[in-house]
């Protein structure tokens, strides 16, 4: 999609594959990106995009944290440049995106400590932050990036998965590459 | 006589970055790395139903 990012130290296994690199801002931090196996729709495996921070001195992976590093679009890049090595390995299967922030715990949890001033966790002004990055790179290159995939929108009140429309608020996106 | 203190020093030692990811890559290769993220995934996935697919 991109090849302005990081470059990526890549592992790929029958269960998804995991992209390292080190964030170079004004910390150096070791970013993992995984696509892990969640299920199955039609015929065709789906792996969740998972995204965080990895702390070598305490082996802890952190997937809320924002660190601020002053290289989000170097990072953002580089998340999209592991999509066309993903389908590599796994030609015809699902890439799930979904917020961390996505979550009923998220809002639940966000209130507590947030200095924004939602009335309740339904009106929380973080909630879908993450996912919308993608939408709204999805919004803004969709006529380019149909030639090479199809987009689907999940809307998890209704439990359904469409086909993308853009501009259309989605709380997680689906990725298949075309044959 | 006092006895001599002794200091401890931390020591750091610099490797490249291919050789730190290579080794954090093999630390972590057969682990799921963010399992409540895939709990809630698999979760949200078996309510959907599908149509568009």
């Amino acid at each position: 999609m991109t090849n302005q990012g990081y470059i990526t130290s890549d592992t790929i296994s029958k269960n998804g594959t995991k992209h390292f690199f080190v964030s170079e801002g004004s910390k150096s931090i070791v970013k993992v990106i995984s696509y892990d196996q969640v299920g199955i729709l039609n015929d065709k495996k789906v792996f969740n995009l998972g995204f965080g921070d990895y702390d070598i001195i305490s082996g802890v992976l952190d997937d809320a944290s924002t660190s601020d590093n002053g290289d989000v679009y170097k990072v953002f890049n580089t998340i999209l440049s592991t999509i066309p090595k993903f389908f590599e390995s796994f030609r015809k299967d699902i890439i799930m995106v979904e917020g961390s922030d996505s979550t009923t715990d998220f809002t639940e949890n966000c209130i507590l400590t947030c200095r924004k001033k939602c009335l309740s966790a339904n009106q929380c002004k973080n909630q879908n932050r993450r996912i919308n990055v993608y939408r709204n790179y999805v919004n803004k290159n969709f006529e380019d990036l149909k030639l090479t995939y199809t987009f689907y929108g999940g809307l998890k009140n209704e439990h359904t998965i469409e086909m993308y429309l853009p501009g259309k608020k989605y709380d997680s996106v689906f990725v298949i590459k075309n044959n | 006589m006092k006895a001599k203190e002794e200091t401890k020093e931390e020591k750091l030692v610099q490797v490249p970055e291919s050789v730190l990811l290579s080794l954090v890559a093999d630390k972590l290769k057969d682990k799921v790395l963010f399992p409540e993220k895939v709990k809630s995934a698999k979760e949200y996935l078996k309510q959907i139903k599908v149509s568009a697919l």
